[in-house]
């Protein structure tokens, strides 16, 4: 029997399951944002209620049947790319806001509530939740809290795992636990934090409580054009070195700011090497003090052009070009590949001229959007899948990019995760060992590996043949269980 | 003395793995009074594992071997205006960063400026297996991987020994200003509440019947938050003496962590910190195990009682010792100091 007769024999039963079994129809389900892995799951269900989801865990977690998790679908790095024998369960259907608690400055959502909805619940009550992925209208926060999703306002407020206070989880096994809650604390074990980035593999997330944080009472952005790409990125660190921390610091290269420009006419200036974007936000008496700091530093550091906004449809405008910088590049180019890492800020200059030269190397266009207060690059890698070779080179590329942050002292994910799509490269990261303590947390979440099998870590065995790794003969085969444990 | 002891506290691991002997992970022995410690353990000593590893202000964040006083870490990052934003307690003695992180205990201002786990970025650990792994490091974003480095917050040294850490630091306020209202704490809660929206709110707490609060910032903003409330100036020494336990005579404390606006143990209190999410009860006939909310530790308890955590639901204990035996299998590490069970 097919696997989809299995799934679908053993689910067919539960009500509100939802089932989906008609190729075509999966055929929606059968990547996220991360396209170029596509693959169709055996069965998708879209559960309308936490028993029917309860259900559906237990019995795959009883059967052994792989269960892939998937809120809207955006996440980057094949998080929800599906199993082939496997359950793809959406929670789209689980998208209630149960609570604005304005005293306890908190919000409780289910898991398919977006990330921007949470914002707009929270405005009534002068509120906002900082983490905004640029996916933000569509992103859901399960996914965020799956990711541990950034966005450009880490820099001041963190990220995803800063800003979440409690979670409801639903096991492997098909319990619920509760994870943190109203208290400020946790007992025992930061199982919070550990949840956070796990990619589906740990448990499902059904609640989340988040924290909100009051509007400030100013909000200014400044634009800075820089001749010289390595200038605007040393201004990033010494702009910091001098204690200020913006609510936001982007840079924007000139291929990028000549796409976005092209695309949005946010007035962007196209006689610059680099854009700097900077927000500041607090109370009007200390932004006016520091829109003044950061202009001055900002011309001592090199810029030849600095422009403040103030009204809000000024800083819209100028938000709106670094927010469409993505599919402006994508204007201009058949494919792209997004890449992310994070380095030191003091390596990004070196850095950002050492891709400039893999791209003559690779004979392959780069433009570079990225969170630089944070030292997160997104380098997007221009090419064309139609011409024989550009899609190894770009892989290629990226594969060199994510080496050097390493080198460099950083890694080879930010915010957009590792799914399947930077498996190989943990084997860079990770020595054995440390592999070996990431399969023990798995372990002791998920004593089946049924939950996201085949993402995020990868076994010694997949590692010694990538051939990043010496393994000790004998010593991948340690699994567990009669599935392949990730 | 002082430098990298890695190799010397690996050797430790394995030869007590070989012979079977547990050990207690110690510092400087400022935390002794938390959690139980069993008989028979062997003290495996961080303190000889010390020193600045790299500091780079411009970066914000600093790297430092287990071993190392506060008091050392506080100093260099004083040198360049900057601070650690939790706070941790220091508890009449001289905390290592290896404990701080261990016991992850945060100082008032945790609900402002976060707690250890939010500024923790990475760890180097020494394994009950002997070797040393690396999690984390010195970037504030890293999604590769579980969160390894933040479930060794709190966790008191049962999982692994702590060798080095990356803390995020941040610039020091350039102004602070504290200030007391009296009032009965059935008033402090709403109070509290309606301030926590000024982001110059630093930390709110409740001691001697005076509801204390403090505002950090610029000159100015502090001056125009601060002139709204109708309090007395005070010493920032308040808040230093509340998060080091100086309102306690008996020694006998219980820390009750519930939601900020709840009543639940508040007009008993001695000490309510944390913006009201912590009420400190002393000489409390609270069971740790029948709490109606929240989750509490028992402080100074008597030697022979092991229950000094409130214990976990049935869901969180099978994985935290699923966790544990994952990490160590043979229990080598604090035996008992969290729970009893492991």
């Amino acid at each position: 029997m097919s696997s989809t007769a299995v799934a679908r024999d053993l689910l067919r039963d539960i009500p509100g399951a939802n089932l989906i079994d008609d190729p075509n129809r999966l055929r929606v389900y059968e990547s996220d944002g991360l396209t170029a892995k596509k693959q169709l799951p055996a069965l998708v269900a879209i559960p309308d209620s936490l028993e029917a989801l309860q259900q559906i865990v237990k019995v795959c977690y009883n059967n052994a049947i792989p269960l892939v998790a998937r809120g809207a679908g955006t996440g980057l790095s094949g998080g929800a790319t599906p199993h082939a024998e496997g359950v793809l369960v959406s929670l789209a259907r689980f998208n209630r806001i149960l609570e604005v608690d304005a005293k306890n400055l908190i919000a409780r959502v289910e898991p398919g509530v977006t990330n921007l909805a949470i914002s707009d619940a929270a405005s009534e009550f002068d509120l906002f939740y900082a983490p905004d992925p640029s996916s933000q209208i569509a992103c859901t926060i399960g996914g965020n809290v799956a990711e541990n999703s950034g966005g450009v306002h880490c820099l001041k407020y963190g990220l995803t795992v800063h800003n979440v206070q409690g979670l409801k989880v639903l096991t492997a096994q098909g319990e619920i636990i509760e994870v943190g809650g109203l208290e400020l604390d946790q007992q025992g074990f930061d199982l919070l934090a550990v949840l956070h980035g796990s990619e589906g593999m740990l448990g499902l997330v059904i609640e989340v409580m988040v924290n909100l944080i009051a509007n400030p009472e100013a909000v200014a952005v400044l634009m800075a054009g820089f001749n010289d790409c390595g200038q605007a990125a040393d201004a990033v660190g010494e702009l910091i070195g001098r204690g200020v921390i913006p609510a936001g610091l982007e840079l924007m290269d000139r291929l990028a700011i000549k796409a976005s420009e092209d695309f949005v006419h946010a007035g962007y200036p196209l006689d610059v090497e680099a854009l700097l974007l900077c927000e500041l936000d607090g109370s009007e008496a200390d932004v006016q003090d520091q829109i003044n700091l950061v202009e001055r530093q900002f011309r001592a550091s090199g810029a030849s052009t600095v422009v403040v906004a103030r009204d809000p449809i000024e800083r819209a405008r100028l938000w709106q070009g670094r927010k469409a910088a993505f599919p402006a590049v994508g204007r201009i180019a058949p494919d792209y590949y997004c890449m992310d890492g994070t380095i030191p800020r003091r390596e990004l200059s070196r850095v950002l001229n050492r891709i400039a030269e893999l791209s003559d190397k690779y004979a392959l266009r780069v433009a570079n959007v990225f969170h630089a207060g944070d030292g997160n690059l997104h380098p997007l890698i221009l090419y064309d899948a139609n011409v024989a070779g550009q899609l190894v080179a770009a892989e290629a590329f990226g594969a060199e990019i994510l080496e050097m942050c390493v080198a460099s002292g950083g890694t080879i994910t930010g915010e957009h995760g590792v799914g399947l799509e930077k498996i190989d490269q943990m084997c860079n990261q990770f020595s054995s060992d440390e592999l070996q303590v990431f399969h023990g947390i798995k372990h002791a979440f998920d004593r089946r590996g049924i939950l996201n099998p085949g993402k995020a870590i990868p076994t010694l065995n997949r590692c010694a043949e990538f051939g990043a790794m010496h393994v000790r003969s004998g010593l991948g085969k340690e699994t567990k269980s009669g599935l392949e444990r990730f | 003395m002082g430098g990298d002891h890695t190799s010397s506290i690996l050797d430790q691991i394995q030869q007590a793995r070989a012979s079977g002997q547990r050990l207690r992970i110690r510092g400087s022995g400022s935390k002794d009074f938390l959690g139980y410690i069993a008989p028979d353990l062997m003290v495996l000593s961080t303190l000889q594992h010390s020193g600045v590893i790299n500091y780079r202000p411009e970066e914000l964040v600093i790297t430092v071997r287990a071993g190392t006083r506060l008091s050392e870490l506080d100093a260099v990052l004083a040198g360049a205006g900057q601070y650690l934003p939790f706070d941790p307690p220091q508890l009449g003695g001289d905390p290592t960063v290896g404990g701080i992180v261990a016991s992850g205990l945060s100082g008032p201002g945790r609900p402002f400026r976060g707690a250890v786990r939010d500024a923790l970025l990475g760890v180097t650990l020494a394994t009950a297996k002997g070797s040393a792994v690396h999690f984390g490091g010195e970037v504030m974003k890293n999604v590769a991987g579980y969160d390894v480095s933040r479930l060794m917050v709190g966790a008191m040294g049962t999982l692994a020994c702590i060798l080095d850490v990356s803390l995020k630091v941040l610039p020091k306020p350039q102004h602070e200003r504290c200030l007391s209202l009296a009032m009965p704490p059935a008033d402090i809660i709403d109070l509290i509440c309606s301030w926590r929206r000024e982001a110059a709110l630093t930390a709110a707490a409740f001691v001697d019947r005076q509801l204390v609060l403090r505002f950090s910032g610029s000159h100015q903003e502090v001056s125009r938050v601060a002139g709204k409330c109708p309090g007395v100036a005070v010493a920032d020494t308040v808040f230093s003496d509340l998060r080091d336990l100086k309102f306690s005579t008996t020694g006998n404390l219980l820390r009750l962590s519930v939601a900020v606006d709840s009543s639940y143990g508040l007009e008993e209190a001695v000490a309510v910190d944390w913006a009201g999410g912590i009420r400190w009860l002393e000489d409390s006939t609270l069971d740790l195990a029948q709490l109606s909310q929240g989750h509490a530790v028992q402080y100074f308890g008597r030697p022979d009682i092991k229950q000094r955590f409130s214990p976990l639901s049935a869901g969180l204990a099978l994985i935290h010792r699923n966790i544990k035996q994952e990490f160590d299998p043979t229990g080598l590490f604090n035996y008992q100091r969290l729970y009893g069970a492991w």
